[in-house]
């Protein structure tokens, strides 16, 4: 299979299907990744669009330094910061709402996102990043700016803080071992003092 | 927690896995991470909307010559910007200094101001259709080629034209074997692996059997091995291209990573240019040939022909060994590796056997005297003479001053 950076000098001399190979391997996932941080589902898929306009005007000046993923993600956090500001301006609220979430045990889900969102901001990116994106720890680092040791000393206590949230009635841990019914708002109501 | 995500290298896996077998309070700890990241698995997230990738399309045409700046711009800053107070006046003083540029260039050529800042643009077509929906969806499907506007789509196998890097004239002036060799880039990749092992041994063994897996051979290696202190390798590795991340990641499990760089220069134009030059180069050859033998002038006009023929064949032998030489780069990765052994310090002294150290006594003195003896004859050798001649001077007055005392 070729490799992201070889796809990518490919298409900067003008090869399409280079384009749309990149296209098929991010377009999900950077949707993900926008998806998980935005409410607006379809600001996601904009958003999901317009890393891959920025990646398109930035290829002539493309240059095999870095990975190809790890500057989608650059871009996508850029926008995403952007995004954030613009929500914060026109007065919405940016965090993350109750919404009918996807997969088989949806009460899981909104009660993990519900525990995300009581981590400390830069704590949970590092987490989300490395959880749902799967980027290494150098990756992080590059794309937060940060000494790999922080990023390393950063996710655990994110994990540990997100367990303290997880763990008060073990709901969510059992749910998804035994994949029986939890009742989310009373575990949430267990874990609001979590990260305090 | 680096060892549940497979960041560490394999010497420190190993001892935190040995670590995690006997410790129970950590084995509880891994369990409760491991929840956690089977726990964050439950917030899933739909697929992704086809209907995305017409969108798609769309903002591509709407967005077609707005040269961004940088990587996280787009159509946000610009809302962003239109949505300040001041964004009127701002727009009012651009128009004028606009028409002012506007003004002052009249005179110049129109056809040298159209700077091929627009990398894209997007034209309507039936013909050509991708895998993705964005370049297929219907009767507003379209094709992006490059171009300034108002041009026609290329005829070219590449539908995106993005600004192509420079080519020198020579290059140029063999436009279809430029093209034909620009279409896959050509890379030298080159990565620098700095590692640390504490079994330097194994760690040699297992560098040359990576190396024996992947095809790839020792280009240089140096050992230096002092008596006491670290051991020390430094070697220049050379790997298939396409072998080089599979032979970096097996490399990396030899130690602890110090420092790791990669790098990829793009000799994709060098490599065209060289080509064209090389063409030129015997196509002039030919010519020369040719000429020679043709000619029937004088002897003098011959052998300028002569000279000129050796000197475009030295060009071409040497243009030569350089294409091979870009073309080695390319297919095969340089990987330079500094592997370090660990310190040990002694931490005792371990003598030798009493056999041993009477054998060493034995001879010890064996050869001091065999040294005594030798000195002793080379002083004699050495001062022998002169004491006897000495002697002699001296012995008659020595004896008549000795019997004159006597005498008294």
């Amino acid at each position: 299979m070729t490799n992201d950076e070889a796809l990518m000098l490919e298409f900067q001399r003008g090869s399409r299907a280079a384009f749309e190979e990149l296209y098929s391997r991010y377009c999900g996932p950077l949707y993900g990744f926008f998806r998980r941080r935005l409410e607006n589902p379809q600001r996601a898929e904009d958003l999901a669009q317009e890393t891959f306009l920025a990646l398109i005007r930035a290829a002539p000046r493309y240059e095999p330094r870095s990975l190809v993923r790890t500057y989608l993600y650059g871009i996508g956090l850029k926008l995403l910061a952007v995004e954030q500001r613009r929500v914060i301006r026109d007065g919405a609220s940016a965090e993350l709402v109750d919404e009918p979430a996807t997969g088989d045990s949806p009460e899981t889900a909104l009660w993990v996102r519900q525990a995300l969102m009581k981590l400390d901001v830069s704590e949970r990116e590092i987490l989300m990043l490395r959880e749902y994106e799967q980027l290494s720890y150098l990756e992080i680092a590059e794309l937060l700016r940060l000494p790999v040791n922080t990023v390393r000393s950063r996710l655990f206590r994110a994990r540990m803080a997100l367990k303290n949230c997880l763990d008060p009635n073990s709901a969510i841990l059992d749910a998804k071992s035994t994949e029986t019914d939890t009742s989310a708002p009373a575990a949430a109501a267990g874990g609001e003092a979590c990260n305090a | 927690m680096a060892y549940l995500d497979g960041e560490l290298p394999v010497e420190e896996a190993a001892r935190a896995a040995a670590h995690l077998e006997a410790c129970h309070q950590c084995q509880a700890l891994a369990a409760e991470l491991k929840d956690v990241s089977l726990a964050l698995t439950a917030w899933e997230i739909e697929p992704c909307n086809p209907q995305v990738r017409a969108d798609m399309a769309t903002a591509l045409e709407e967005q077609t010559g707005v040269d961004v700046v940088g990587a996280g711009g787009g159509r946000n800053w610009f809302v962003a910007l239109l949505d300040r107070p001041w964004a009127p006046f701002a727009a009012a003083a651009g128009v004028g200094a606009l028409a002012m540029i506007l003004v002052l260039m009249v005179p110049s050529n129109p056809s040298h101001n159209a700077a091929p800042q627009m990398a894209l643009r997007v034209v309507p077509s039936e013909a050509d259709r991708g895998p993705l929906d964005l370049f297929k969806a219907g009767p507003s499907a379209q094709r992006v080629v490059g171009g300034v506007p108002g041009g026609t789509p290329n005829s070219g196998a590449a539908d995106i034209q993005l600004p192509a890097t420079s080519t020198s004239p020579t290059a140029r002036a063999t436009g279809g074997k430029a093209s034909a060799a620009q279409r896959t880039p050509m890379i030298a990749r080159t990565a620098e692996l700095a590692l640390t092992t504490d079994n330097f041994d194994r760690t040699r063994a297992g560098l040359e059997e990576i190396l024996r897996r992947h095809q790839g051979y020792v280009g240089d290696l140096n050992v230096a091995s002092p008596a006491v202190g670290q051991r020390r390798l430094t070697a220049t590795l050379r790997v298939p291209a396409d072998q080089l991340e599979p032979t970096l990641a097996e490399l990396k499990t030899l130690g602890r990573i110090e420092s790791e760089s990669q790098r990829g220069e793009e000799v994709t134009a060098q490599f065209v240019d060289l080509e064209a030059r090389l063409a030129n180069a015997r196509t002039t050859e030919k010519r020369l040939t040719e000429l020679e033998r043709q000619h029937t002038g004088k002897l003098s006009e011959v052998l300028e022909l002569e000279t000129e023929i050796s000197r475009v064949r030295g060009e071409i032998e040497s243009m030569d060994a350089e294409r091979k030489l870009l073309t080695t780069r390319v297919d095969f990765a340089t990987i330079t590796m500094a592997l370090k052994e660990e310190f040990k310090a002694q931490a005792q002294f371990v003598p030798n056997s009493v056999g041993t150290r009477f054998r060493n006594a034995a001879i010890d003195g064996y050869q001091s005297v065999v040294n005594g003896v030798v000195e002793f004859l080379l002083f004699l050798i050495s001062y022998g003479p002169s004491i006897l001649l000495s002697v002699a001077v001296m012995f008659f007055p020595v004896r008549w001053l000795w019997r004159r005392l006597r005498s008294k």
